[in-house]
């Protein structure tokens, strides 16, 4: 693989400087085969987590490793990037709190396609947030961010109105198979459908 | 070729991947860029601190380890759940990206940025993502980087005493640990890509350009998103690109060609995709293709010796 890097210039032999295959402060002896093992052992660790499965015993490995990886922070998933099934719902999580007076109050994040390109920027880590916490995979998180929807939205008029229920919503639109003439992209697909994933009554 | 022939062959090719002479100019701006977005990464996520890890945000720590893996583990887990701790951890990982940023022991803040990110990371996974894994890598790999030598308090130091400069090509293996991480996030996104039955009909393009958090960032024709030829187009552009340039990038008579067509890649979904600072972590990422390129060390040496 040196050899390759280390492929003279176009400009023809003659004009390239000759290019040692080692650098002049190579590490020698011990402590070179530290670096050949130590790098050999950390891609080797690095590729059971990050390359493509081609094989389900690659699965089985990875749980074998998987506390040593993930203990010594080394995790890292495969690198997926809107594969192999692109995303296709646009999703927005609401949080309603429901008081005795019947009053009812909402917790919402921005409308992302309204929003600049600096908001979008500022509030990546919320966007990531919303569209994890709507997972079923995530339900030990609901409880959690209830309690949160509840503590800061108090009743608009009167602070001493106890809050009754609590609930977080999920509404979205699934994008559908593309048929010409194309929908235009200036008209988004907004969330229209709503689902229910977690509720809890506040007690008397 | 008897089979001694070919192992010691292998051993050699082996040396001289890790231990060639490397550019260490450019681990400096390796090290600079990273320390860049380490901070912009951190000062984002400062606006919210309290929100996401603070004892009363929607994620206390009881919860964060709910939905976390058991054997991934934070720091936080044993100090006490207060604002003043988080705000005490918060300025050691800027105070330590500061650090890296200007190059004083670079090496011993690199590990500080590790730890810290992951600390962070494993406090509130759900607010994480791919790049933040990439992040933590790459200043994991910064602690086996020579990055001193310049651009640094210690080049600076080392200026003021009129000491003379240290060689600028040395051994510097961690650059393939840079490019092996790059290549798989390359693959990965290629194989992946491949793997999925949209992707190969064209049309996956499609639902990424209607995904209203990811997609829509600075203006661009709408006509390019409308029909579906593009739709199309773009689609197996992004297809065939994801897998070329993991191969364009290792072979020395494509890889600067390939080095510009990720640059332009790169930048146009950052012009159009609201990925936070993945694309620019991933141009980061390109530049020690540049310092272990033979061609630019040859450059480098003729211009150096060149007659003035």
């Amino acid at each position: 693989m040196s050899s390759l890097d280390h492929e003279p210039g176009p400009a023809g032999p003659s004009e390239v400087a000759p290019v040692p295959l080692e650098a002049d402060d190579a590490p020698r002896g011990m402590d070179r085969r530290v670096i050949q093992v130590f790098v050999a052992l950390l891609v080797f660790v690095l590729a059971t987590s990050a390359a493509p499965t081609l094989h389900p015993s690659q699965d089985a490995f990875r749980e074998w490793v998987d506390p040593f990886v993930d203990g010594i922070g080394l995790w890292q998933g495969q690198w997926e990037l809107f594969g192999p099934e692109v995303d296709k719902v646009n999703v927005a999580v609401v949080g309603v709190v429901e008081f005795a007076d019947g009053e009812r109050v909402e917790w919402r994040h921005p409308v992302w396609r309204e929003s600049s390109p600096l908001q979008k920027f500022r509030h990546f880590r919320l966007m990531e947030f919303t569209d994890g916490l709507r997972l079923d995979s995530n339900r030990g998180a609901w409880r959690a961010f209830a309690e949160y929807v509840v503590r800061t939205n108090p009743h608009p008029t009167d602070p001493s109105v106890r809050a009754t229920r609590v609930s977080l919503w999920r509404q979205f639109v699934t994008i559908p198979v593309p048929r010409a003439p194309l929908r235009p992209i200036a008209e988004p697909f907004v969330p229209s459908e709503q689902r229910l994933f977690y509720s809890a009554d506040l007690g008397p | 070729m008897k089979a001694t022939e070919i192992a010691e062959r292998l051993g050699r090719a082996w040396n001289g991947f890790l231990f060639a002479p490397f550019d260490l100019r450019i681990a400096a701006w390796l090290r600079i860029g990273f320390a860049v977005l380490t901070l912009v990464n951190l000062g984002v996520l400062g606006l919210d601190l309290e929100f996401w890890f603070g004892p009363d945000g929607p994620m206390p720590i009881d919860a964060s380890r709910a939905i976390i893996d058991p054997d991934s583990h934070t720091i936080f887990e044993i100090l006490p759940q207060t604002s003043l701790t988080l705000w005490i951890c918060y300025g050691l990982a800027l105070t330590h990206t500061v650090g890296l940023l200007v190059g004083f022991f670079p090496r011993v803040q690199a590990f500080g940025v590790f730890f810290w990110l992951l600390s962070f990371h494993n406090r509130h996974v759900m607010i994480f993502d791919g790049e933040d894994q990439l992040f933590r890598l790459f200043a994991l790999f910064l602690v086996f980087l020579p990055t001193h030598r310049f651009h640094s308090v210690h080049s600076w130091l080392r200026g003021r005493r009129q000491q003379p400069e240290p060689a600028r090509f040395a051994t510097a293996w961690a650059f393939r640990l840079f490019q092996i991480q790059t290549t798989f996030v390359y693959v990965g996104a290629a194989w992946s890509k491949w793997s999925g039955s949209e992707w190969r009909s064209g049309i996956a393009m499609w639902y990424v350009t209607r995904l209203d958090d990811a997609w829509g960032k600075y203006p661009v024709p709408d006509f390019l998103f409308d029909s579906l030829p593009m739709i199309y187009l773009l689609t197996w552009t992004t297809l065939v690109l994801e897998a070329l340039l993991p191969i364009g990038l290792w072979v020395p008579r494509t890889r600067w060609f390939t080095l510009i067509v990720a640059v332009f890649f790169h930048l146009s979904l950052e012009y159009t995709m609201n990925l936070f600072l993945f694309h620019w972590l991933m141009l980061v990422g390109l530049l020690p293709f540049v310092a272990t390129d033979g061609r630019h060390r040859a450059r480098v040496l003729a211009a150096e010796t060149a007659p003035t």
